[in-house]
């Protein structure tokens, strides 16, 4: 009897703790007809490289502040203002800087919201003399002056006027040696001053002709356009100004809770904005995907970022689900081609290891279809002068591989370092890594993972340390990248030193029109296909999940470097 | 007792010493911040700048001197990564790691004495059989899976508690009930050896012929002579909920300072991670302290000095 009873109490206490493994949760609040996966209905995106507009705008006059969205009010009418909070939960904050020059673009969703740009653009990757600070600039026919004239009535969000002298202040700090921003590298070598003509033009002078400067001040390129506040960084100082930053954007910074939230603030209204949607928007720390899903299901929070695989199960819960396709781009580093001793020297064995892999296996079974295949690793195909033609996708021939391995005289294989490790956005990564392992092994390749940090394989590859091994990178998808950085010879982190394809780069980089810039990475892209180079693998789609009555997310589908495009959601 | 505290405090900072600098050395030779702070394409120079900024490019033994110096001002340091004085960073976080800590160690001792003393009157019971096993599975358990299980349970399928935050007292519940069972687990199993052995012992059985109830019996002298090792153990324990419960505050998003420490690991962020190890090795040390002078309450006949 009492062995009897014990039993049961064990069964009680033992099975819901099985059956709640096992079980899938179902959400506190399931919509009567579940909503399925949709596409923005605005602004979707395009699959060619975009072209930028033409190098001065077509505004022939100042354009007057911009009219608030909502419909002139009678004069009894109270104008709206915005309410209500938008949670937004995300596995990192990147690196949580509130300065546009001390962190990289990692940190575009809330700092996009502080800022205003000096050039404005669209999501599908137009420039726009209606978005930014600038609503007209014009370069000299030499590339080398451009000059800038900005809109009256934008004001920061103490009230103070935004004048010529901040946004010289603002591209004087973002070029700075203090600058640790995405672009400042690339700026710092073309930029050589900004002069002040008066409140409402600046003039910037380079150094060499560079063909993208309006785009690089824009929101397609990096935080470097981002204007803040000369008088309010001058008051409060160099260090206080990385916490208490002040911007003119639609939303002013809340607080800051280091390591678990950015909580932002609406103005009433904006120039761009009009009157935002929601009173607060909070970026919430969860690292936790499985957290994350919950909150999303009890209601703590609005909006998640989730990855390939989580998706499928909020999917099934009934919330909606928003993608942005070819975020980043995803390829694999075969590392210190210039070493004749090394295996990776020799382009019959980098050609194998790229037939040895089936990527629509990976893509069909590990990303859950959210990805695409592609040729071309490192560069995206928002890229200016992407051709998809120029450089095609491998095919998967397990066959070949191997004879190409004897013939490049490996058909014993050789010893090859797999490095496995996690980047931001991508936690799949390390499990592609095994998997790639077990290709390269299929084909005589005795491949060996090595899981680790990607701080510590990123030491080894800027020491070119890594020997024979590989490693992959994760690079978000851009209009324009520092090509130089791995394709370069004197790239810090070059994976191969060929001076035809250096002059590749370099005509990419001087190039002074954009038939000349796409011939350029038309050419460049060739070439590292013939003589693979790299290791591509695909472009891969950021995820967002949302409660089920948010119904669209205008401008889901852009072109900025990991920004959501929150503006999707908060502008009326 | 004067002599014994004074011997423990310099035993402290020796220790504090050790650890700090273990942890320099090892952080320092693991990586480089520069590498995750920066972009892919920084220029050398602004690496070399970055570093100079940050007193990377000091010596390492000037470096941790310069450090050692600026905590003997009260100055931890500024984090590379979010700015703020560590200072600030740990002030926010450890007061949540307190609150989770104690509410985790006072759900641990109520379920753990209660358990480890019934479990021990009804030993070789049904009762005893249900409570050891309850206790093995808390011990056995991986706190991540009972967290996110706790989670499904009693936040999505029955919501009545919140995910994550420590917004209010609701809050404490899950969180604390993932930490404290581990605990729990331990100080069930130790009460119960402590009162068996007290149960058994020559003065309880004097206290039962001279007629004293059975209560005051349990109570005053069984429980109260087994509750040594219990202590020990709870106070160990305690720092290591303070500071290592980085799991439970992952799942949970609890804002602690086990999860400051993780990150700053993760992003190479020195100042925080030394400042960090600096006070949670001060919270384990103090709490050692304190546990041994409790010792002297409990149990006359140890004395120090």
């Amino acid at each position: 009897m009492k062995r009897l009873l014990f039993t049961a109490v064990a069964l009680i206490v033992v099975l819901p703790l099985i059956l709640g493994a096992c079980a899938q949760a179902t959400p506190t609040a399931v919509p009567t007809n579940p909503v399925p996966t949709l596409r923005p209905t605005a602004l979707a995106a395009t699959s060619s490289a975009p072209t930028p507009t033409a190098l001065s705008n077509s505004t022939s006059s100042p354009t007057a502040t911009r009219a608030p969205a909502t419909a002139a009010p009678t004069p009894a009418a109270t104008p709206p203002k915005p309410e209500g909070e938008l949670r937004f939960a995300r596995s990192e904050l990147g690196t949580e800087a509130l300065d546009p020059i001390l962190g990289a673009n990692v940190n575009r969703p809330w700092q996009s919201l502080m800022y205003d740009f000096l050039v404005g653009s669209t999501p599908s990757g137009s420039l726009d003399p209606n978005g930014g600070l600038a609503n007209k600039w014009e370069s000299s026919a030499d590339l080398k002056t451009w000059t800038f004239w900005l809109r009256e009535g934008v004001t920061f969000w103490d009230g103070t006027p935004v004048t010529a002298d901040d946004v010289k202040f603002s591209l004087d700090r973002a070029v700075s040696k203090a600058a640790v921003s995405s672009g400042s590298a690339t700026l710092r070598a073309v930029i050589d001053n900004v002069e002040v003509v008066n409140p409402r033009q600046i003039v910037i002078h380079l150094k060499a002709p560079y063909l993208h400067l309006a785009l690089m001040l824009s929101p397609l390129g990096a935080t470097e356009g981002e204007v803040v506040s000369k008088n309010h960084f001058e008051k409060v100082g160099d260090k206080r100004f990385a916490t208490e930053p002040m911007g003119s954007g639609p939303y002013r910074l809340l607080k800051y809770e280091a390591g678990t939230a950015i909580r932002l603030e609406a103005m009433d209204q904006h120039w761009r904005f009009g009157v935002p949607n929601y009173k607060r928007v909070h970026f919430l720390r969860i690292p936790e995907e499985a957290t994350q899903i919950a909150m999303l299901k009890r209601g703590e929070v609005d909006v998640i970022d989730v990855s390939r695989r989580g998706s499928v199960e909020v999917q099934q819960a009934g919330f909606n689900v928003f993608e942005k396709p070819d975020a980043s781009v995803v390829h694999v580093m075969y590392t210190e081609q210039w070493v004749s001793t090394n295996p990776l020297s020799n382009e019959k064995v980098r050609k194998a290891m790229n037939m040895a892999i089936n990527r629509k296996d990976i893509v069909d079974n590990i990303l859950y279809g959210r990805a695409k295949i592609t040729g071309m690793g490192f560069v995206g195909s928002w890229h200016v002068g992407f051709d998809e033609s120029a450089a095609p996708p491998y095919t998967f021939d397990p066959a070949q591989a191997r004879q190409l391995l004897k013939e490049a005289g490996y058909e014993k294989g050789f010893d090859l370092d797999v490095y496995s490790y996690s980047t931001g956005g991508f936690p799949e990564q390390p499990k592609i890594m095994e998997i790639l392992a077990s290709y390269w092994m299929a084909i005589g390749i005795n491949a060996r993972l090595v899981p680790t940090e990607y701080a510590t394989f990123r030491k080894k590859w800027g020491d070119k340390t890594v020997g024979v091994g590989v490693g992959s990178l994760n690079t978000p998808n851009r209009l324009v990248m520092g090509l130089d950085l791995i394709l370069g010879s004197k790239g810090t982190l070059t994976v191969v030193k060929d001076p035809v394809l250096d002059g590749y780069v370099n005509a990419f980089t001087v190039a002074t029109n954009l038939n000349d810039a796409n011939k350029a990475m038309r050419e460049l892209m060739a070439y590292v296909s013939q003589h693979n180079i790299l290791g591509p693998l695909f472009g891969i789609s950021d995820l967002y999940a949302s409660r089920s009555d948010i119904k669209q997310w205008n401008g889901i589908a852009n072109k900025y470097q990991y920004d959501p495009y929150l503006e999707g959601l908060l502008r009326r | 007792m004067q002599r014994y505290l004074l011997g423990r405090f310099l035993q402290t900072l020796v220790v504090l010493w050790a650890v700090t600098g273990m942890v320099f050395l090892l952080g320092h030779v693991t990586g480089d911040p520069t590498l995750l702070a920066l972009p892919l394409d920084a220029t050398q120079e602004t690496k070399d700048a970055l570093r100079h900024e940050w007193g990377l490019d000091q010596p390492l033994y000037q470096q941790y001197l310069q450090w050692v110096g600026n905590v003997a001002k009260g100055n931890l340091g500024t984090s590379i990564r979010s700015r703020k004085p560590v200072l600030d960073l740990v002030g926010e976080r450890l007061p949540n790691s307190m609150t989770l800590a104690m509410t985790s160690m006072a759900v641990a001792v109520i379920i753990g004495i209660v358990t480890g003393a019934a479990s021990a009157l009804a030993r070789g019971r049904s009762i005893d059989i249900l409570f050891r096993g309850v206790a093995v599975l808390g011990q056995a358990l991986p706190s991540f899976w009972l967290g996110l299980l706790l989670m499904m349970f009693f936040s999505v399928w029955i919501p009545l508690f919140p995910v994550s935050g420590a917004a209010g007292p609701l809050n404490y519940v899950l969180p604390a009930i993932t930490l404290g069972w581990f605990v729990s687990a331990g100080i069930t199993r130790l009460v119960r050896t402590g009162m068996i052995e007290a149960l058994s012992s020559d003065y309880v059985k004097l206290a039962r012929i001279k007629g004293v109830p059975e209560t005051l019996v349990v109570l005053k002298h069984a429980l109260r002579n087994s509750l040594i090792a219990p202590i020990t153990f709870a106070g160990v324990y305690f720092g290591v909920l303070v500071g290592s419960a980085v799991v439970v505050e992952t799942i949970f998003a609890w804002p602690g300072i086990g999860s400051l420490a993780y990150q700053a690991i993760l992003y190479r962020d020195f100042p925080v991670m030394q400042g960090v190890v600096l006070v949670i090795a001060a919270i384990v040390v103090v709490t050692n302290l304190l546990v041994d002078v409790l010792y002297a309450y409990i149990d006359p006949r140890i004395r120090y000095g």
